[in-house]
């Protein structure tokens, strides 16, 4: 897997294929991390859009002093607060949003990729299973309804559901392990940098 | 494993979703508590639970992707003109949609042999009759009489790719993740999981690309670097000759019709229902007074209607007179 870093040069000497690889890792991330501020996912949406645009027009004037991830992340903040900030002044409730100050927050980040990593698995679940556990999540459908809806028994929707939720906790703790064991590997090989 | 409850997932699905009864949740309390191991489970499936959002589906993050190339071609033009330095930034707008402009180069304009050899096969729909054509990777398409499709022999590890000659209507399959391209003679569609017509016959001065559902992107020959979005409802009307391109919303499923062997005409004037009459019906249709032309119409022709229906059809909302011979037809 390229690293952040890597990718970040070589998006600065123009490659596209780099700048796909970005978007795909960070794209959905950053949605989420959005909505967080303003609570409106198609503004979301275009807000991260902009951010990825502006990340490939000033590519070649681009000075990132934190890594790539914080870059973004910071970039998508900055631009919900401004977005907030024109609401507000749109909708003149301006002494509501000067209290109410948001500070860049990690677990707000952790929180949106977690989110992420949610919907990339909800997305790979098995068609039947897929549909059944929107239905119930997202439509907030009774088991009954859900079973009338799509002409099937309760029974099967309760397995389904328990088949969803299994799958979406194994993929969680995998990510979650994966991501442990990348921490522990770095500090590792940090030592062994100092070492030398 | 706890052998008291061993369909916990469901428990506590149905815990979380607001669907077990109170001794249930009774039982689902108990469990949890008898060792650390099914508190985790719990745990890790509230978690999951909480922090399911809004879904962003793959098909929503694709058309976004292909929205961010987009714009950031059309400011990278807007940037070429202000600094003077046209061709180095015309250059990254070409490296950045590489594979488009490569399908363009390839297909339009001029016939440079590629370096991929690939065989093509073609369907063609019969006179009078729709051909519907299912594709390997699930894609259908309908070919309207006349048309012809073609389609490469074997399978590109990158891209699904076919020619339109004439009118189809396309459902492409969402199964693989590869790009679909419609290539046709003045214009490349790029399309992912979508439905979409598109009329582009070589005797007709525009191409007509008409979105129902889904994204597509739209390239032509004098706007090579500039590709157009077209949204749900969108139909795009390109001018093969000025290159001019006009987008406007319309009821896409009207421009589908013929799918089912019907043309529908809504407002189109005589010399538009000529062209598709003289299709139909492989015929010559020539107005004698001028003024006709311009007239309006609105109406419906069925495919297995014979010609004198058809003319019929047409007396019925304007006064004209016609006179058949071979197979030449003078209006009047």
């Amino acid at each position: 897997m390229i690293t952040d870093s890597e990718l970040m040069q070589k998006i600065s000497l123009g490659n596209e294929e780099s700048f796909t690889i970005a978007f795909d890792r960070y794209y959905a991330p950053l949605c989420y991390y959005a909505d967080k501020f303003i609570h409106d996912p198609d503004e979301s949406r275009s807000l991260v859009q902009q951010v990825f645009v502006d990340l490939w027009i000033k590519r070649n004037k681009l000075i990132i002093h934190q890594s790539f991830k914080s870059y973004l992340f910071k970039s998508v903040q900055n631009s919900a607060l401004d977005y907030l900030k024109h609401k507000v002044v749109e909708t003149k409730y301006l002494n509501e949003a000067q209290s109410e100050e948001i500070s860049y927050d990690r677990d707000l980040i952790e929180e949106a990729e977690l989110n992420a990593r949610i919907n990339g698995a909800i997305g790979e679940l098995p068609e039947k299973c897929r549909e059944i556990f929107l239905l119930c999540r997202f439509e907030e459908l009774r088991y009954s309804d859900i079973a009338q809806r799509l002409g099937i028994s309760v029974k099967t929707v309760e397995m389904q559901m328990g088949i969803a939720l299994k799958k979406l906790r194994e993929k969680l703790s995998v990510s979650q392990s994966i991501k442990i064991l990348f921490h522990l590997f770095s500090k590792k090989n940090s030592l062994l940098l100092q070492g030398k | 494993m706890d052998l008291r409850l061993p369909d916990y997932d469901q428990k506590i699905a149905a815990f979380l979703s607001g669907n077990s009864t109170p001794s249930e949740i009774e039982e689902l309390g108990q469990w949890k508590n008898l060792s650390d191991e099914n508190k985790k489970t719990f745990d890790e499936s509230l978690k999951v639970w909480e922090n399911c959002s809004e879904k962003l589906e793959t098909a929503i993050i694709e058309h976004d992707k292909m929205a961010v190339q987009s714009a950031i071609i059309n400011q990278s033009v807007l940037q070429q003109s202000r600094d003077r330095r046209a061709m180095k930034f015309l250059r990254y707008a070409a490296i950045f949609i590489g594979p488009l402009m490569l399908a363009i180069g390839w297909y339009i304009g001029n016939n440079q042999p590629s370096t991929k050899i690939i065989s093509w096969n073609s369907v063609t729909a019969p006179r009078k009759h729709i051909a519907l054509f299912n594709m390997a990777d699930g894609t259908e398409v309908w070919l309207n009489a006349g048309s012809t499709l073609s389609y490469p022999s074997g399978e590109n590890p990158e891209k699904r790719e076919v020619k339109l000659k004439g009118e189809g209507y396309f459902k492409v399959s969402k199964a693989s993740r590869k790009p679909f391209f419609v290539i046709t003679q003045n214009a490349l569609i790029k399309v992912l999981g979508t439905s979409f017509n598109v009329k582009a016959y070589a005797e007709e001065e525009q191409i007509t690309t008409t979105l129902e559902e889904g994204s597509i992107q739209l390239t032509t020959s004098k706007t090579g670097n500039t590709p157009y979005l077209l949204r749900p409802g969108e139909q795009a009307v390109y001018q093969n000759n000025t290159g001019e391109i006009n987008v406007s919303q319309v009821d896409a499923t009207r421009f589908s019709a013929w799918r089912n062997e019907k043309f529908l005409f809504k407002d189109a004037d005589l010399t538009t229902i000529i062209t598709e009459l003289e299709r139909l019906y492989d015929i010559k249709i020539h107005i004698q007074n001028p003024r006709l032309a311009k007239l309006r119409f609105r109406g419906m022709f069925s495919y297995d209607q014979d010609l004198l229906d058809a003319f019929e059809t047409l007396k019925r909302s304007v006064k004209l007179n016609y006179t058949i011979k071979d197979r030449e037809v003078w209006l009047e």
